[in-house]
């Protein structure tokens, strides 16, 4: 947690070379990608929100904290691609977040670990509205779709978007994130095959137990 | 009728319960009518909102997620005065000039973050390149069964020999060779380090039980040998020829 703590004060200053060298210290001694993202990156942003909520920060300083957390991320993963030595399969994935929903880090992390595991991925980034979600998707045609919201009033879009995307005639997994996952019930907004995660480690998980470059029968 | 009622703002005044005692036409304009001031706010802001309200010691003002009749998640600043029992609260929502701005900020973040990652890939490129051609810098040559030729390309530095040494020393026990020739002709500025350094593979190669000699010293090159800690005891020649003429029969 101290590291975390270290790093949000970074990224509220915006100091990415500080920043950075406090993530590439984890890297270089062995943490892997799961613990940088969810106890050092994700923990750092639970502060920053803490810290906004005690009225010690406000928007402006959370929305710097959150490109300099962006561009960290971009930095890891290009590091991380470098060194991977995974062989890649076919297994397509793509990632959103739905209408209005301005958070995107998280789910980030989740295609940069679907990439880490050899998936191919494409990530769409904050508010993508349903028929472009549909057209991408339709164009692409990926295996997974993973969906984010952060924002409660945001739930209500989760219904039309996992039952049109779920309805697509190649039939994709979809499968929802977001922080209030681990804090609600949101399954009666999906459907029996719909896949809820609480955490990157539970993402991490399904990964490591998905049979690489054959097609899952998850809702086939 | 208050005063209260004609603010160019949105304002409510509230009791220790929160309940809205007065409230502008302004506020009414912006928010859907609400008997209690908790309402309004977004179920998450509730907390920080009772810290503002509530908590003396608290900065009187603050940032807060607001509902409006235009959007459920609204960023208001508030800012709150009680007098005795009755708290003033004024709601201004932040500009959305600030959000236009913060957009083409975005952008510029993407795209400076995008030609970070290209110039580090062409970093890693142009590494690749120069290894590449400190490679083809040291190219061992099979002269004879007996005579292989090493011309060197370009700077004798630490990373030339570093690089290209155990490949040197590897190839010249691949066959039968006695002699290995180090043709200096092609070598432009010298390093200490580099000097050492090629020293050492010479004294290697000779405890190995070859003949290296080195040939097409130049002047400039002279000084830095001189200097060297220790000399190696081999062959100097000024001509590739001569060393062909001594070693290829």
């Amino acid at each position: 947690m101290e590291k975390a703590i270290e790093l949000a004060q970074l990224l509220l200053q915006g100091n990415q070379d500080a920043a950075w060298h406090l993530i590439d210290e984890e890297r270089v001694s062995g943490s892997d990608s799961l613990h940088i993202y969810e106890n050092i990156l994700t923990k750092a942003m639970t502060h920053i929100g803490y810290l906004w909520e005690t009225n010690k920060i406000t928007v402006a300083d959370e929305h710097l904290a959150t490109s300099t957390c962006d561009f960290l991320l971009a930095q890891y993963f290009w590091h991380k691609k470098r060194e991977d030595r995974t062989s890649n399969h076919n297994r397509k994935a793509m990632f959103l977040c739905v209408e209005d929903e301005q958070h995107y880090l998280g789910i980030k992390m989740a295609s940069q670990l679907f990439a880490e595991h050899g998936w191919q991925t494409r990530f769409h980034g904050p508010n993508l509205p349903l028929d472009y979600a549909k057209k991408a998707a339709n164009e692409w045609k990926p295996e997974v779709i993973c969906l984010s919201f952060s924002i409660l009033y945001h739930a209500e879009h989760l219904s039309p978007y996992i039952k049109e995307l779920e309805e697509l005639p190649f039939r994709p997994q979809i499968i929802i994130g977001g922080r209030l996952v681990t804090r609600y019930e949101f399954r009666r907004y999906g459907s029996d095959r719909t896949v809820f995660f609480r955490s990157l480690n539970e993402v991490n998980d399904w990964l490591e137990h998905q049979p690489n470059g054959v097609r899952s029968n998850v809702g086939t | 009728m208050s005063e209260h009622k004609f603010l160019p703002q949105p304002y409510f005044l509230i009791n220790k319960e929160f309940d809205i005692l007065e409230f502008s036409d302004k506020s009414a304009d912006v928010f859907d009518f609400s008997t209690n001031f908790l309402d309004l706010t977004d179920w998450e802001s509730q907390g920080k909102l009772k810290n503002i309200l509530g908590n003396s010691e608290s900065r009187p003002e603050g940032e807060i997620i607001m509902k409006t009749k235009e959007s459920p998640y609204a960023l208001f600043d508030i800012s709150v005065k009680w007098n005795q029992d009755e708290c003033h609260v004024i709601c201004i929502e932040k500009d959305h000039r600030l959000a236009e701005l913060e957009r083409i900020v975005e952008k510029h973040r993407v795209r400076l973050a995008e030609t970070n990652l290209e110039l580090l890939e062409k970093k890693e490129q142009i590494e690749k390149t120069l290894n590449e051609i400190r490679n083809l810098s040291c190219p061992f040559i099979r002269l004879t069964t007996r005579a292989a030729l090493v011309p060197l390309f370009g700077n004798l530095d630490h990373e030339l020999i570093l690089q290209n040494g155990t490949r040197i020393l590897e190839m010249s026990q691949d066959g039968s060779y006695l002699e290995i020739l180090f043709d200096f002709n092609g070598v432009g500025e010298l390093t200490n380090e580099g000097v050492e350094a090629f020293i050492a593979l010479v004294k290697e190669l000779q405890l190995m039980g070859l003949a290296p000699s080195i040939i097409g010293i130049k002047p400039a090159h002279a000084i830095y040998l001189n200097s060297a800690a220790s000399v190696p005891d081999v062959p100097f020649l000024n001509s590739l020829s001569k060393a062909f003429k001594k070693s290829v029969y």
